[in-house]
């Protein structure tokens, strides 16, 4: 224990030399050095939220419970739902159906297929592509429908 | 006008030759790299537009079967289909004679 408070003081005062580095550095300017600092501190609250504070937290529920978390039965949304549900509010039924959606029922099927066979991290990866996919679509699809109507337009006007 | 067949539509088109019904995901991974994810509806639902395919929509069978969209080339694509392949084939001709 001692050792490993010993390593984390010194990982502790590195970062921080590091950042100071950063912060006075002459090759970043006042306001990069900030953004950099800030995008550390940031990361390492991150990271001590995820990998400190739950597993603490999730440890203290089993504490107050012994059963806590494997009793209660977690309810999840269908991947890529809340994207789906954005689409259909912005854009109509038609649009919805034939273009937007697609590529959100792709990822899922993907999914689902991925979590069957009890691979996680491939499917945390689908999830991650599908939803960047779903919203380039979506990206793309705008672009196009403001050329035609521009294009449109152009034509009206002669 | 003659419509005028996009690189990504004729790969698209050249996929659904046979007259089979496809879904986007399939031409995706039988495009060998030349189809995008990103954009393979938008251009689909441009074709459909352009009446160069068809398309239906898939009653899933169980919970687990996404609701695909399948899509088939028309007899108007075909035609299409066939004759910018004439048009190229002949361009290709005359370039290789001269």
């Amino acid at each position: 224990m001692g050792k490993l408070k010993t390593l984390l003081h010194f990982l502790y005062w590195e970062l921080m030399w590091i950042l100071e580095k950063m912060v006075n550095s002459p090759r970043l300017g006042r306001w990069e050095g900030l953004l950099v600092y800030t995008a550390v501190v940031f990361a390492a609250l991150g990271y001590c939220i995820r990998f400190v504070w739950f597993p603490v937290f999730q440890g203290l529920q089993f504490l107050s419970n012994p059963l806590g978390g494997i009793s209660k039965i977690r309810v999840y949304r269908p991947a890529g739902s809340i994207i789906l549900k954005t689409i259909r509010f912005l854009f109509s039924e038609k649009v919805v159906d034939n273009v937007l959606a697609l590529p959100i029922y792709d990822m899922r099927h993907e999914y689902n297929k991925a979590l069957l066979q009890g691979e996680i991290k491939k499917a945390n990866w689908i999830l991650m592509k599908g939803r960047f996919i779903a919203i380039f679509t979506i990206f793309a699809y705008v672009v196009t429908t403001f050329g035609k109507s521009i294009e449109k337009i152009w034509k009206i006007g002669g | 006008m003659f419509p005028s067949l996009s690189q990504k539509e004729y790969v698209i088109m050249d996929l659904m030759r046979v007259g089979r019904e496809v879904y986007g995901l399939e031409l995706v991974n039988d495009g060998k790299g030349k189809l995008k994810r990103g954009t393979i509806y938008v251009t689909l639902n441009r074709m459909i537009e352009k009446g160069l395919i068809s398309s239906r929509r898939t009653i899933p069978k169980d919970e687990l079967e996404a609701p695909r969209r399948l899509y088939k080339i028309t007899g108007h694509g075909q035609r299409v289909l066939e004759a910018t392949e004439r048009a190229m084939a002949s361009i290709y001709s005359e370039a290789k004679g001269v």
